[in-house]
């Protein structure tokens, strides 16, 4: 089975039609999962029997009369997410035999709509990360240009074909950046509308679930699936109280899509004319186009790093050794708690840890933190004066191609990556990758921001805006820097 | 910078080697000199912003539940009898 050639809502709609049958779409997905993983490095795991014994359930369910929104359709779960029947790894060899007791929230809205797990996906040391370079187990490479890393492995696993769906999560960039190196659908719904109950996350402000999807008219499907208020996680609580102004999209016309004239930290000129190009394509559609300015883009990305290594060096203070997790052995509870953080932790996650404690500590708190926080209001009052002008936002997804795997990156240049993604993370706005062509062969993708608990309708005009993006291979010439 | 590095690693409960620390000031150093920027943002009259975006926080009912702690020990390298066992505090 080939994913990117055919939409999980076809495909779960010829299971329902008992068309075909669950469990022989899974034996081929989990055939093909291997042959690409061994090339791709994509899985830390992958759910074999697990997955046989769920698809044959689905079918039963199916003979039974029972429609399931998702029925049959292939998902992968990114190793931060808990999942009972494999082992959540965390991005650590001291969580490489860890099987929680659980199903995260998401995963068992997904599955009860009929998804099938296909396994769990490679990610950077305790989810700190949008590139993968951080795990114990290697970078996942991108399926359209091998030598350069995927960002996300799950957005990998859509591209090379072997799922419908990934279960991301997002904190910094890491969903959006991965779907824009591997030219697929990266979508990371209102802070509250989905969840985390089961997602280890590492900043309790900025981390968000989202999903990954081949095809767009897939994503308001899933969305459906796996949003909604959850008792164990209080942050939806707030989704009940609050209205969208505006559901879905019926005429493009009647919208205006902002866009920013100087685009700072953009790589080079052939991304800035792709932006442009995109930008003339969505106004073609009829799209008004309105100037607008961000101009503490530079200070967001800033506020955000001191703020989410904050928060990792509290949140990551629960990984002592002590209840789940291996540990290293000591002849004191102090010495055990160090030496086994220190084996848990390498990396961003290492550095935020430390970082992050110096930031609350007496020296960085007003200095570094309380500074950040202020600039966190600025942030959220610019993108609101934004979004008093236009209906969506259009802004780069990433700044610069998919970085090569060989040789080691620049941190502050990894930091800088996250230039475009960081306003919405930090604002808790909707924000969807979609493809928009390519840069010397590897794909790039531009980011849509919508109205707070406007997901529908940003998804709306997402179904509706993509066409016009995909068009054949675009390499852009001359533009220069 | 030295000992602040120090002294968040030991309050962050992280055993880092001399040579992970050199390794950590020369980056921290470089950290900090790419932070000025947001020290130079002119936000005198913000308040700081508790979370992203201002949908009400609701809260839950004052109510007592109990505790469910079945599921405690269940991924424990060391857990007998109900308590998780540990190497000695006081030496």
């Amino acid at each position: 089975m080939d994913s990117t050639t055919i939409s999980a809502g076809r495909l779960a709609d010829q299971v329902n039609k008992g068309e075909l049958k669950a469990r022989e779409l899974i034996e081929k997905v989990l055939q093909n999962a291997e042959e690409q993983d061994s090339r791709l490095n994509i899985f830390c795991s992958t759910a074999g029997e697990v997955a046989l014994d769920q698809a044959s359930a689905v079918d039963k369910k199916i003979e039974a009369g029972i429609c399931l929104p998702l029925a049959g359709v292939p998902f992968t779960i990114k190793d931060d997410f808990i999942y009972k029947a494999l082992p959540t790894t965390l991005g650590s060899l001291m969580f490489k035999s860890f099987y929680p007791p659980y199903n995260a929230a998401a995963v068992e809205k997904l599955i009860a709509a009929g998804a099938v797990v296909v396994g769990k996906t490679n990610i950077d040391n305790m989810g700190v990360g949008a590139t993968t370079l951080d795990s114990p187990q290697g970078p996942t490479l991108n399926p359209r240009e091998p030598g350069r890393i995927a960002g996300s492995a799950g957005a990998a696993a859509l591209a090379a074909g072997i799922c419908s769906l990934a279960l991301e999560s997002d904190s910094g960039g890491a969903l959006r950046q991965g779907a824009s190196h591997c030219g697929v659908f990266g979508f990371l719904p209102s802070a509250g509308l989905v969840s985390r109950h089961g997602l280890a996350l590492h900043s309790g402000s900025f981390c968000r679930v989202g999903l990954s999807a081949a095809y767009p008219e897939d994503l308001p499907v899933a969305l459906n699936v796996i949003s909604g208020y959850d008792p164990r996680d209080p942050a939806t609580a707030a989704c009940r109280e609050v209205k969208a102004r505006r559901e879905k999209l019926d005429d493009l016309s009647n919208i205006a899509v902002g866009y920013l004239e100087t685009l700072p930290g953009l790589a080079s000129g052939l991304h800035r004319n792709l932006y442009q190009d995109t930008l003339d394509k969505i106004a073609a559609l009829g799209v008004k186009k309105v100037e607008v300015r961000l101009t503490h883009l530079s200070e967001a990305l800033r506020a955000y790093q001191v703020i989410a290594a904050a928060e990792a060096s509290s949140t990551l203070l629960r990984y002592d050794g002590i209840r789940y997790g291996e540990a290293i052995e000591a002849d004191n509870l102090e010495m055990l708690y160090c030496k086994t953080r220190k084996a848990t932790f390498n990396g961003e996650a290492l550095n935020r840890s430390i970082f992050g404690t110096y930031f609350l500590s007496k020296g960085g708190y007003d200095r570094y933190y309380r500074q950040a926080l202020k600039v966190w209001t600025l942030v959220r009052l610019e993108l609101e004066a934004a979004f008093d002008q236009c209906d969506l936002l259009l802004l780069p997804a990433v700044r610069t191609e998919p970085l090569p795997v060989s040789g080691e990156p620049d941190f502050i240049d990894l930091y800088e990556d996250n230039l475009y993604t960081v306003p919405a993370s930090m604002t808790g706005n909707p924000a969807l990758c979609l493809p928009a062509g390519e840069l010397g062969g590897a794909p790039v993708g531009v980011q849509l921001v919508g109205r707070l608990f406007e997901d529908a309708f940003l998804l709306s005009a997402a179904v509706k805006i993509a066409p016009a993006l995909a068009s054949a291979q675009q390499e852009l010439d001359g533009g220069g820097n | 910078m030295m000992k602040e590095l120090m002294r968040a690693a030991e309050v962050a409960k992280i055993a880092l080697a001399e040579d992970d620390l050199k390794r950590l000031q020369t980056r921290f150093t470089a950290y900090l000199q790419w932070l000025e920027p947001l020290l130079e943002a002119d936000c005198a009259a913000c308040e700081p912003l508790l979370f992203g975006h201002g949908a009400p926080i609701v809260m839950r009912e004052d109510k007592a539940e109990q505790c469910e702690m079945k599921d405690m020990g269940y991924s424990a390298a060391n857990f007998e009898g109900g308590y998780y066992v540990v190497p000695p505090i006081i030496e």
